[in-house]
């Protein structure tokens, strides 16, 4: 709950007359508060030392009391006991003595009263005085009567002595009543060791004590009276403060008040100079810097700390310097300076362009102490401005490059607005020409312009923005084609507020969309002459298909009749085959029989005879084979069965079947065929092999035929796709080079001298070609030389594919 | 003595392998068509069948089949006698169950030996 001094650091606090005056109040009962407390707490000291006084008071006759007690009790006991009349004092029963009780010579008896015993009768007469009498005591833990058995505070009195307290006392309530006791010990003398001895007792021992207890009335009394006109001190001497308190308060109130008021206003003030954002400096006539806001923080780069009390010239850039001498010398002679455009410098070096307006600061007296300026940076605003002729420039190069032009119109005020190119575009003089809606028409060709008119008019009613194309006629004559736009801006009401739009010169556009027109036509037409002589073209082209067609037509008939001539031959040739071969059958196999004289012996002559039958037959049936197998292969009808065998046995084979003939013309036969493995038509080939053999022995009279096996490998392929040659040669009669182009053609049958007949069919090397060619897929040559021999070699690979 | 079945129609064909059979040790059975040597090769059993192609009526693939077909004779080798094997002739006597073919014209003195190799029996 403690105040500050209305001083909070967060800018204005502001304490208005009623907040001054609460916190005032505050301070005011706050002080009364304490003043109450401290009278009090005053009062109370106060009472209490009272009370104390009291008490000690009362100890004190509380002790004398005590000490008389004691005095008399010594008495007593220095007289060693007192006798007295035993009719006035029965005899102590506790009082064990030998001389106890005596008895006078005229015969009165006498007893002894011990000290305690007086003291104590002493007591109770005391104690008979009054309704509040002193109550005295005498106790010993080693009592000898009851009743001088000590009570309980007595006993911790006892102990209390036993450890060397000399005395204690206590306020209590005895018999309802507040009493002051007292409790002091009684030390054993020489005296008291006559009748005590025998207790055990010591001199210098504690043999109990006696206890005083004084009325604490009358005191009390006393004390009240004294606290009651205490009481009326201090009351008084409280509303003493209090009143000086009041006053005080009162007067300071009013005082403080003032002050804040002020003060409020200077915060106020302070804050609006803080939070501007120009910078506001105020400088004493030697332009020291005494106030630096948070704007000029913010604009020149120094804080507060540094520039207050540095010379203004901080910021005054080098040409600049007289400035400011110059800016106090018009304040002086009352001059007002408003937006006097300068330049200053910042603490990082840049200079800015300020508009500064300078104030005289005068004191209470009206005395010039100062001056106050403040700057607001313009240098952003010099650079919109910059930036806005600039875009200015580009927008208007713009409308330059596309010919584009824009207007406004202003409804409410019926004023024009034409861009830089409008005028251009409309070859009108700015100056001379006054822009309004009117003048506008007047340029449009007269034949567009209620077109153009109604276009507008409709787009300001019907609220829909609008383009349309015109023409614009000139003095001399000349058109521009433009392409109008413009949308019309309403107000929240509906009414047409203004007008913008463009008007943009596409003279050049439209010429080119004349001269593309133009192509156009032309290419149409030129298309036009070109389909014509396509679908000549197309009609010829339709006639010749159609022959085409017809020739196709014949051509797919003649086809058929030579397939149907096909299917006859082979027909024919299947039966021929059979036909033929049967009977064929019969001769060579019973000739064959008889030779062998299987049905009976025959003579030599006989078996020439069937040999010659047997041969013919043979002659004849390899004949027809022959025929049968050209017609064959003519029409492509030889089924190829290829087989893996040892050439070495075909050649074997074929050799044994020419071996006699061979032998009979005392031919010699050399051999040179290794085992040679191939995939091939084993019939075919060996067919081909008798063929080149038994053309060798045929056409050889002396020599030597000799057949040769080589396996070859054609460059540049592996040895899977090698060849194997076969040649067979003789050293016969040749043949001549004009007929060797002619060896392999059908029914060539070679003329030798020295035989008139040399059988054959004139197709046995006609159809080994034929099936080396085209079975086989090998090939074969022929070297000969008329007269010394002749050399045939047939190649085909090892593999037939 | 081992009975071969010849199914031939031409008389001179069969009188010439008749006479190449029985130097060779057979007893030979004719039968004239397709149809009779079907009938035969079931009852008798032979030890082979020779089977010419070319007959009148079923043929000698079909008789093949038939024979083939009837189960009791599935083992006993047919060998066909063809006078020309044409495309698919090859494959249509062994599909119809053919154990070897020969070409006509056979010579006589060698078609015995070449029968038994075909049908492996060693000896003549």
């Amino acid at each position: 709950m403690l105040w500050r001094k209305g001083r909070t650091r967060t800018g204005m606090k502001s304490l208005s007359g009623k907040d001054h005056r609460r916190e005032l109040k505050k301070y005011g009962l706050t002080a009364i508060v304490l003043w109450t407390i401290l009278i009090v707490g005053l009062l109370v000291w106060n009472f209490k030392l009272e009370r104390k006084n009291t008490i000690d008071q009362a100890r004190v006759e509380a002790r004398a009391i005590w000490t008389h007690n004691l005095s008399y009790r010594k008495w007593v006991t220095v007289m060693g006991g007192v006798y007295v009349r035993a009719d006035r004092m029965s005899p102590n029963p506790y009082l064990k003595i030998k001389d106890r009780d005596k008895l006078t010579t005229d015969g009165m008896a006498l007893t002894m009263a011990n000290p305690a015993y007086v003291t104590r009768q002493v007591f109770e007469i005391i104690k008979k005085e009054s309704d509040q009498p002193i109550i005295n005591r005498i106790v010993s833990e080693k009592y000898l009567n009851p009743l001088n058995k000590p009570d309980e505070w007595e006993q911790k009195g006892l102990v209390a002595f036993a450890a060397g307290e000399s005395e204690v006392s206590e306020l209590t309530q005895l018999e309802g009543r507040s009493y002051l006791r007292l409790f002091r010990p009684m030390i054993t003398t020489e005296g008291c060791l006559l009748c005590h001895g025998e207790q055990g007792y010591q001199v210098g021992d504690i043999r109990g004590g006696i206890s005083v207890a004084v009325p604490m009335a009358h005191y009390d009394k006393i004390e009240s009276a004294a606290l009651i006109n205490m009481a009326f001190v201090y009351l008084f001497l409280w509303g003493l403060g209090v009143g000086a308190i009041v006053f005080y308060h009162v007067k300071i109130d009013n005082k403080q008040l003032l002050l804040l008021e002020s003060e409020e206003k200077n915060r106020l003030l302070s804050s609006i100079v803080q939070s501007s954002g120009d910078a506001i400096i105020a400088k004493d006539l030697d332009g020291v810097i005494l106030a630096w806001n948070s704007g000029a923080e913010q604009i020149y780069g120094y804080s507060a700390e540094e520039a207050i009390g540095q010379s203004i010239s901080l910021i005054i850039p080098s040409d600049h310097t007289d400035e400011v001498a110059g800016l106090i010398a018009q304040i002086k002679r009352g001059e007002q300076i408003e937006n006097y455009t300068t330049e200053r410098v910042c603490k990082d070096g840049r200079r800015i362009t300020v508009s500064l307006t300078v104030s005289p600061v005068r004191d209470g007296e009206g005395k010039l102490v100062g001056i106050s300026a403040i700057a607001h940076d313009v240098s952003k605003q010099i650079d919109a401005e910059e930036v806005l002729r600039f875009t200015t420039e580009r927008l208007k190069q713009a409308q330059r490059l596309a010919r584009l032009g824009s207007w406004e119109l202003d409804l409410v005020t019926n004023t024009l607005f034409w861009s830089e190119e409008i005028y251009r575009i409309f070859e009108v003089d700015p100056a001379r020409f006054g822009a309004s809606y009117e003048a506008f028409l007047g340029l449009i060709h007269p034949d567009d312009r209620a077109a153009v008119n109604a276009a507008y008019s409709d787009s300001v009613r019907n609220r829909t923005p609008y383009a349309i194309e015109h023409r614009l006629l000139f003095p001399d004559g000349r058109i521009k084609y433009v392409l109008e736009q413009c949308e019309t801006i309403y107000g929240v009401d509906g009414t047409p507020l203004r007008s913008v739009g463009t008007v943009q010169d596409i003279t050049e556009r439209k010429e080119t969309e004349e001269k593309i027109r133009e192509l156009n036509a032309c290419l149409e037409r030129r298309v036009a002459e070109r389909t014509t002589e396509l679908q000549a073209s197309q009609q010829a082209l339709m006639n010749i298909v159609e022959d085409l067609n017809e020739k196709t037509a014949e051509l797919e008939q003649a086809n058929a009749r030579l397939q149907e001539l096909d299917r006859l031959k082979s027909m024919f040739v299947a039966s021929m085959s059979h036909e033929l071969r049967t009977p064929l059958n019969s001769i060579i196999g019973f000739s064959s029989i008889l030779h062998d004289e299987w049905v009976g012996p025959l003579n030599l002559e006989q078996k020439k005879d069937l040999d010659i039958v047997h041969r013919c037959g043979r002659h004849l049936l390899s004949l027809i084979n022959d025929v049968i197998d050209v017609s064959k292969i003519e029409a492509g009808k030889i089924e190829s069965i290829p087989e893996e065998f040892d050439l070495r046995g075909l050649i074997d084979e074929a050799i044994s079947l020419i071996k006699k003939d061979l032998e009979e013309k005392g031919l010699e036969l050399k051999l040179n065929v290794p085992p040679q493995l191939i995939y091939s038509d084993q019939r075919r080939l060996f067919q081909c092999v008798l063929n080149l053999l038994s053309n060798a022995v045929k056409f050889t009279e002396k020599g030597t035929v000799s057949i040769e096996v080589q396996l070859v490998s054609s460059p540049g392929q592996e040895s899977e796709d090698s060849f194997v040659e076969i040649t067979v040669a003789d050293t016969g009669i040749g043949i001549r080079s004009e007929d060797q182009p002619r060896m392999f053609q059908p029914f060539v049958r070679l003329i030798s001298p020295t035989q008139a007949n040399i059988p054959g069919t004139g197709l046995g090397l006609y159809l080994t070609h034929k099936l080396i060619h085209e079975i086989l897929h090998g090939e074969i040559r022929l070297i000969s030389e008329y007269g010394q021999g002749s050399r045939f070699t047939i190649k085909i690979p090892v593999r037939m594919p | 003595m081992k009975k071969v079945l010849v199914i031939e129609d031409n008389s001179d064909n069969m009188r010439l392998i008749t006479y190449a059979l029985e130097r060779a040790g057979y007893e030979v059975i004719p039968a004239e068509s397709g149809e009779r040597g079907v009938e035969l090769a079931i009852s008798l059993r032979p030890f082979f069948i020779i089977m010419d192609i070319n007959l009148p009526g079923i043929d000698g693939i079909e008789a093949t089949r038939q024979i083939r077909a009837s189960g009791a004779n599935g083992s006993i080798p047919i060998i066909a006698i063809t006078s020309f094997a044409m495309f698919g002739d090859r494959d249509k006597m062994i599909a119809a169950g053919c154990t070897a073919y020969f070409e006509k014209p056979i010579d006589p003195l060698t078609i015995v030996r070449k029968i038994h190799e075909s049908i492996s029996v060693t000896g003549d």
